[in-house]
């Protein structure tokens, strides 16, 4: 278990990190979800001890940071790379040496994930030589092989073709399975809807949002109808009795006026477009996500509007108030 | 820290550059083109001709020509036994001088001749040019320079009526020996160039230990931070173990090239016997010192390979790197070029002066030492300002590192750094 109490980092000019606490459990998927720049990376950075909090802390089953915890971390950085000269069972090697394997014990199970990873045979490559894709399936490897307690993952399916994403994604449910604790950030919220037990939704370095998966969708059931349909749907976000449309090319979810029924709103459809298919849904993760950061975005720009005449540009008051 | 995690890095960091192409040319390749430009050339020209040289003489006085040709016929002999040079007369009496000096022209461009030698008279001082194609010849010019120079001599020494062997005994040479005086009471003789060789070896040795393992360090820090690597390193050890690890990995690798090229040197130097025992001999002479000069060359290491960990995390891309490289190199040279001035007078007061900058102190009494060997005083307080400015750099460069390995894109501020060194 990671428990984080009251996180706070400021950077010179940035309040990157207000005050987060949070809870990722053993056997369970923790995702951290949040637009670029929430804080999500530097809450990450901080767990895996790279920079330092201002206050608060991060415990790791009820103990503080130490050189072996750090050998119990696997972490793959979003911002990742590397040695492109070096071969890459030797690669593999080195990082897993780093984490206190044994050489023999190191070899045996790079070729092990290689093999898994479909890169058997490739061990004495260099890794300039594989294409981004499989040079990410080493960095996978580099976290996992030293069979760490704690997963910490930022974006780790991002750059990998659809069949090498579902392989990480069994990867990822094993080691829930097998008890780690895992903490998964990404911005893709339908992977984070299939995949995650809890999530946390962090903007501008709070926690705006928490819960299981399915907490975060009730708590946001509101009155919201699915539409599936043909035709030039457009009109549907200027319909009275709409407060809210999210658009794709053939379906919409709309979020409506608290009194407003299927049957209230079907007259207005049924002659503009092809209906194939309507039902009163729970909001996706998807939806919760742009709808929680852009209410957050237009209360602070009111606020700011207001205060404006009174004190400066810049208040970290705001972050706290903006905040629903 | 963690010392096992310091010599996976360690190890890791040597393998790597070991092996790489860049390295295993500048190994091979630098010592070659230092035997190439030095060695070499000197060597081709004291080297006998391999087959007979025709050299044309014009000789207005009529004095020399049948002697000259009889000494050095006689005397320049090729490995096989045959003449190194055929004297050939381009003034016989009957020709006029313009014709014979227009013919030996001819001949020397067309290739007959190797040049032609002209003995003329200036208001009663004789007077030697060489004409050819490669004037510069050493030694054509020597050869014949010292024959006629004889012959001359005796001229002037048969019209003075003075017995030239007598002449040759009282106006013998005399070289003075310079002889160093030790503590021991023991006399040695030391040759200015031996002197020069050890104190210069020992400096470029400094030099070279530092240009390789920093520049090594800087590069191996710029890859890290555009490729990206450095998260990921520094989600599996500490900013301190990664630099320890580097530094002792890429010490390895200066050591390395550094023992190979000791190796090739003497056994270049050995392989030519003359110069080779001078070497030999001069390394006996640093025997006594040497613990002192190591001293000396580790402290300087450290300080210089402090200082380019410290800049060397700074910088964030190929080009900052360069600049970086060439700058910290400059102040490396600059001593060996200040260092000069203290084998001819080693007691100049502004040379003692530098002696206490630290980036010249290991160069200045590595060449002190054998020069003139300092008071204890001086030791003891220049060991002292090296101990201290290096342990300064170290506490800097670390806490620089710590932070700056982070930074990818942007390059801080003066006044940031100056923050990170007061952060504990």
């Amino acid at each position: 278990m990671i428990s984080i109490e009251h996180l706070d980092k400021q950077f010179a000019s940035v309040h990157a990190v207000n005050d987060i606490s949070l809870q990722a459990q053993r056997g369970e998927i923790f995702g951290l979800l949040g637009p670029n720049g929430a804080g999500k990376s530097t809450t990450i950075r901080m767990i895996n001890n790279i920079i330092r909090p201002d206050s608060g802390t991060i415990l790791y089953d009820g103990l503080p940071f130490s050189d072996s915890i750090r050998n119990r971390i696997g972490y793959l950085p979003e911002e990742r790379g590397l040695y492109q000269k070096a071969r890459i069972l030797e690669t593999i090697v080195y990082f897993a040496r780093l984490k206190n394997l044994s050489n023999a014990e190191a070899r045996k199970r790079a070729e092990m994930w290689l093999l898994r990873f479909n890169l058997a045979g490739s061990e004495r490559r260099r890794v300039e030589e594989l294409s981004k894709g499989n040079q990410q399936k080493v960095q996978i490897i580099i976290a996992l092989i030293h069979e760490p307690d704690y997963l910490i993952l930022d974006e780790p399916a991002s750059g990998l073709d659809p069949v090498n994403q579902e392989t990480l994604r069994d990867i990822v449910d094993e080691q829930r399975a097998a008890g780690r604790t895992i903490l998964y950030s990404t911005h893709q919220m339908e992977l984070a809807e299939r995949l995650c037990n809890r999530i946390a939704l962090i903007n501008r370095g709070k926690v705006v949002l928490s819960g299981t998966v399915d907490q975060v969708r009730d708590g946001h059931a509101g009155n919201v109808v699915r539409v599936e349909f043909q035709g030039d749907g457009s009109f549907l976000r200027t319909l009275p009795q709409v407060l809210d449309a999210d658009m794709d090319a053939n379906y919409a979810e709309l979020r409506l006026l608290p009194d407003v029924s299927i049957n209230d709103l079907l007259p207005h459809l049924i002659d503009r477009i092809r209906i194939s298919k309507i039902e009163r849904v729970r909001p996706s993760l998807k939806s919760i996500f742009i709808d929680t950061v852009a209410t957050v975005e237009r209360e602070e720009k009111m606020l700011e509007a207001e205060r404006r005449p009174k004190s400066g540009p810049y208040n970290n008051d705001r972050f706290r108030e903006g905040a629903r | 820290m963690n010392r096992g995690r310091i010599g996976a890095i360690a190890r890791w960091e040597y393998l790597q550059k070991v092996r790489s192409k860049g390295f295993i040319i500048s190994l091979l390749l630098t010592p070659l083109i230092v035997i190439l430009s030095t060695v070499l050339p000197a060597y081709f020209a004291d080297q006998p001709p391999d087959s007979t040289v025709a050299i044309g003489v014009i000789d207005r006085t009529g004095l020399y020509f049948n002697e000259l040709k009889q000494s050095v016929e006689a005397n320049d002999k090729l490995p096989d036994g045959n003449p190194a040079y055929l004297l050939a007369n381009y003034l016989p009496g009957s020709r006029p001088y313009d014709s014979a000096l227009a013919l030996a022209d001819r001949d020397a461009l067309a290739g007959k001749i190797e040049g032609v030698i002209l003995l003329w008279d200036s208001a009663g001082t004789p007077r030697v040019d060489y004409r050819s194609i490669s004037p510069n010849n050493v030694r054509v010019i020597n050869n014949f320079g010292r024959s006629i120079r004889k012959l001359i001599t005796g001229r002037r020494l048969m019209a003075a009526g003075i017995d030239t062997a007598l002449y040759s005994r009282i106006s013998k040479d005399i070289d003075v020996e310079p002889v160093k005086i030790s503590k021991s009471g023991k006399a040695e003789s030391t040759g200015f160039l031996q002197t020069f060789f050890t104190a210069y070896a020992c400096c470029f040795l400094l030099m070279f230990l530092v240009l390789t393992t920093g520049q090594s360090l800087v590069r191996s820090l710029v890859e890290e931070k555009t490729n990206r690597i450095m998260e990921l390193l520094i989600g599996n050890c500490t900013p301190q173990e990664l630099m320890w690890g580097k530094l002792i990995g890429l010490s390895g690798l200066g050591l390395t090239q550094m023992v190979i090229w000791v190796i090739l040197g003497l056994g270049f130097a050995t392989s030519f016997a003359t110069q080779g025992a001078g070497v030999i001999a001069s390394l006996k002479g640093v025997y006594a010192i040497l613990p002192l000069m190591l001293t000396y060359i580790f402290l300087g290491y450290i300080f210089y390979a402090a200082l380019f960990i410290g800049i060397g995390s700074l910088v964030t891309n190929e080009q900052e790197a360069q600049v970086t490289t060439s700058v910290l190199t400059m102040a490396l040279v600059l001593p060996i070029f200040v260092a000069l001035g203290v084998i001819q007078n080693p007691e100049m007061p502004y040379l003692k002066i530098l002696t206490y900058i630290p980036l010249f102190t290991p160069s200045m009494m590595m060449i002190r030492a054998v020069t003139k060997m300092p008071s204890v005083g001086e030791i003891i307080g220049s060991i002292g300002v090296m101990v201290l400015a290096t342990s300064l750099v170290v506490w800097a460069a670390g806490k620089i590192f710590r932070v700056a390995i982070l930074l990818y894109g942007k390059r801080p501020s003066f006044r940031e750094i100056i923050r990170w060194l007061r952060t504990e």
